[in-house]
């Protein structure tokens, strides 16, 4: 990864760093730099010798991020510039944090997606809130941006979003393990939609509609998928990924628009408008409950694994609503939280074990 | 017709008759007792808290009998409620509910109905009662009224809105969301424009549930109450400056109730007026919160409701009181922005620029304000597990207001209301050594 950045920094692509979850990406790729997504600590070298600034029941995202703002000097290739959404109360703290710690030498550039009852007002200040994150990122990386970068970039990140759509529209029919295919989607996360397209054609690639997997399919939604190994217990147990509701991966997919705007800044905002419903933005329960229920209709899913990250309120509260109502449905639904631990916990593996094999025979939860 | 009589009689006669009738038993108590020795730590008891349980008890006693009588609404401490004033609502807040099972060591058991029903232990202590307080028809203000709206601000934090969220989905009622963006930088004119739209969305939905016509003049009197409240509620802080502190940060929370929950009505302000004399008298007198005070301390975050007492009293035996409050100052903080000729953008900007909707370094500067103005030898934070919003950034706000002001600093580990994360033999340990730490005890 670092030396995929190295590459891309030399090719004059300064790198972005960009906590999670919401910001317009494809601004980032129109001022022809490459965004680094922060989910979790992807440094292998130990932490910066600073101390811990956060509590322990601070999230581990959250947690994580601050780790590499400390270890920043550290980083090569060196960033240009942090993007902060304002994602939750923890990570506007952090943002906090950043903004007034000079040895954390970054512009940071927050991103505040309106959480009102999206009105009018809420779509106005949305758009003025992407303009204002357009002139911060210029600002930070001395350049200026073209509409027509913009509408290259919004083309480019389409045709990206077009083929992950297709292949998470796909996964019973995709012919590899779990485990390969998250690590090859968790890139995503770093590569820039110039490379992304190709591995995601690769992808496809492997996807044959004449062959169903066998087993039980559920559908994953939380946070990012980490610890990877779960993937492997989930296909031991006879389970099977049928669709995705990562906030990492298949969440930050708008949904599909056949309209064409003659100005790429509304295109921008529709397409953040566009996104499935996630707490992170605010989103009302009900839509989010209805949209989980066709993903599992109709990827065949026969439960939900939630798989947040510990002390994660937006997801917490959600998970509760959502498993009562699906509940009703006969839909059953088993939550998991990480630490972000590097391995699957012995008790992670007995309950998605116990809930395949529960599913397997049928059962309601 | 019979509900509305039921709603007026509960407030203008069944609430009065009730205080008249704890008066006289008070005083007919106060006869029959020999006298209480007065306490070793502590002044002489405030006579407006006596008021304030009046108040507060003729506010939740009608709103036994408001749903059906007048449109309820449920806000956050936050929201902006002089909107609602004009069109009769009745209003109830959840977080001074939860603050009320919090101080009679209720908040666990009605979290637990919340956990049951599969809210997680991780999820703010205030959103667990209350939804369990919901489920189980379990408070005791004796009977919550049904909401016909929920409304929540984000300028206390996002928690709110996933907390109103569920709740709109169990209790099947509308819920509109004001958001005031996070300010990281200055205030803008840009997100006060937002905040201020809003406002105006919010007001025309809540007249439409109340079936009446807004009315501009109304607000502007409303918005004209709500600036004096706030300016009386800082008046009566701002006399604890004096030495001795003639009351502690701790009953500041405690008497916090009728600005939140009562603002832009008439009793609201009467009350403080009552207080704001009570307290001028006793600085006047030389009357101390505390007998013997010798160091005096900020507390920073909500309090640990159920440990008031505890928590006071183990300061006072050695002299230590809390002066200031940073909950209880953010109430009194924006009230010059209040423009009753202006009503809602002014309130874009009272309720946008609230300090736990501020960056650190802003936040920083204000407990500086006031550890200076209030001669504060020290200052408690209390890292509160269930509001992430004021506690992330608490560890450097305490070794800087510790460098930058040159004071001792605690951060306190607990929580407001679950019991069950706070340990208070830690808690007491950690206290008393910060406090052996000033010397002299
Ligand atoms: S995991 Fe949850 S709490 Fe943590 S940063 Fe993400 S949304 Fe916020
Ligand atoms: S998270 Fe904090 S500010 Fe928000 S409702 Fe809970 S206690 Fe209040």
């Amino acid at each position: 990864m670092l030396a995929y950045l190295e590459s891309q920094k030399q090719q004059g692509r300064p790198i972005v760093l960009a906590f999670p979850i919401l910001y317009p990406r494809e601004i980032v790729t129109a001022l022809g730099a490459c965004a680094w997504e922060i989910w979790s600590q992807p440094l292998a070298q130990p932490i910066g010798s600073e101390t811990n600034r956060l509590q322990a029941y601070v999230c581990p995202m959250v947690r994580s991020a601050q780790q590499v703002l400390s270890s920043i000097e550290t980083i090569h290739p060196r960033p240009e510039a942090a993007i902060l959404p304002h994602t939750c109360d923890s990570m506007q703290g952090l943002l906090s944090i950043a903004l007034s710690t000079p040895a954390w030498d970054l512009p940071f550039l927050p991103f505040r997606y309106p959480r009102g009852s999206h009105g009018p007002a809420s779509t106005r200040f949305l758009r003025e809130e992407v303009l204002a994150f357009i002139a911060s990122l210029e600002k930070a990386l001395h350049r200026t941006l073209d509409p027509d970068s913009l509408q290259q970039a919004l083309n480019l990140q389409e045709q990206k979003e077009d083929r992950l759509r297709t292949l998470l529209e796909s996964l019973r029919y995709w012919q590899g393990s779990d485990i390969e295919l998250y690590a090859a989607l968790r890139s995503l996360e770093y590569l820039h939609p110039h490379d992304a397209i190709p591995l995601l054609d690769g992808l496809l690639s492997r996807v044959d509609r004449q062959k169903a997997r066998t087993g039980v399919g559920i559908v994953i939604s939380g946070m990012i998928p980490e610890p990877v190994d779960l993937f492997d217990i989930l296909e031991d147990a006879g389970g099977y990924v049928a669709a995705d509701d990562y906030a990492s991966i298949g969440r930050r997919l708008p949904s599909r628009s056949t309209a064409r705007n003659a100005d790429p800044i509304t295109s921008v905002v529709q397409r953040l408008q566009r996104m499935p419903p996630c707490p992170t933005r605010c989103s009302e329960v009900q839509p989010r409950i209805e949209y989980l229920r066709n993903l599992a209709r109709a990827s065949g899913a026969r439960g939900i694994v939630f798989h947040t990250v510990k002390f994660c309120e937006p997801e917490l509260f959600d998970v509760a609503s959502i498993r009562k109502a699906l509940g009703e449905d006969g839909l059953s639904v088993l939550h998991l939280e990480t630490e972000f631990e590097a391995h699957a916990t012995g008790q992670m593996a007995t309950r998605l074990e116990a809930f395949i094999e529960m599913l397997g025979q049928g059962k309601a939860s | 017709m019979l509900r509305r009589l039921q709603y007026e009689g509960a407030a203008r006669v069944v609430a009065p008759a009730l205080a008249t009738g704890l008066r006289a038993q008070r005083r007919l108590r106060s006869w029959r007792r020999p006298k209480k020795e007065p306490s070793e730590w502590f002044g002489p008891p405030l006579r407006a808290t006596y008021r304030l349980k009046e108040v507060l008890t003729r506010h939740y006693l009608s709103g036994r009998y408001a749903d059906g009588a007048v449109p309820v609404a449920w806000v956050t401490s936050g929201f902006p409620i002089e909107l609602l004033r004009p069109f009769g609502y009745h209003v109830v807040y959840p977080e001074n509910h939860a603050a009320m099972c919090g101080v009679q060591r209720k908040g666990v058991k009605l979290a637990q109905v919340a956990e049951v029903w599969g809210l997680s232990q991780d999820t703010c202590g205030y959103a667990r009662c209350d939804i369990g307080s919901f489920l189980s028809g379990n408070t005791p203000a004796g009977r919550l009224p049904k909401p016909d709206i929920l409304l929540a601000c984000t300028n206390i934090c996002q928690t709110v809105v996933h907390w109103y969220r569920t709740l709109a989905a169990i209790l099947k009622v509308p819920v509109f969301v004001v958001d005031t963006p996070f300010l990281s930088g200055d205030p803008d004119e840009r997100t006060e424009t937002y905040v201020a739209e809003q406002l105006e969305e919010c007001m025309q939905l809540c007249a439409r549930i109340a079936g009446k016509k807004v009315d501009r003049k109304a607000l502007g009197r409303v918005a004209q109450r709500s600036k004096e409240a706030s300016e009386l509620w800082g008046e009566c802080l701002a006399l604890s400056q004096a030495e001795p502190a003639p009351w502690t940060g701790f009953e500041q929370f405690l008497h916090l109730g009728p600005i939140v929950a009562m603002r832009g009505l008439p009793e609201c302000n009467a009350y403080y007026r009552e207080l704001r004399d009570e307290l001028r008298e006793r600085v006047k007198h030389g009357i101390g919160a505390i007998r013997h005070e010798r160091f005096r301390l900020l507390w920073d975050n909500l309090p640990i409701w159920y440990e008031l007492r505890s928590l006071s009293t183990l300061l006072a035996e050695v002299g230590f009181t809390i002066v200031t409050t940073t909950y209880s100052y953010g109430w009194a903080e924006t009230a010059p922005l209040f423009d009753p000729r202006d009503p809602i953008v002014s309130a874009a900007r009272v309720y946008a620029r609230v300090f736990i909707n501020r960056s650190l370094d802003f936040r920083l500067e204000m407990m500086k304000k006031l550890v200076n103005t209030y001669s504060c030898d020290g200052a408690i934070l209390h890292s509160n597990h269930s509001c992430k919003p004021y506690s992330v950034g608490q560890i450097d706000l305490a070794d800087r207001l510790a460098k930058e002001a040159s004071i001792r600093t605690l951060l306190l580990d607990g929580d407001h209301i679950d019991m069950r994360v706070h340990s208070k033999e830690q808690a007491e340990g950690r206290l008393a050594a910060f406090m052996e730490s000033f010397g002299g005890l």
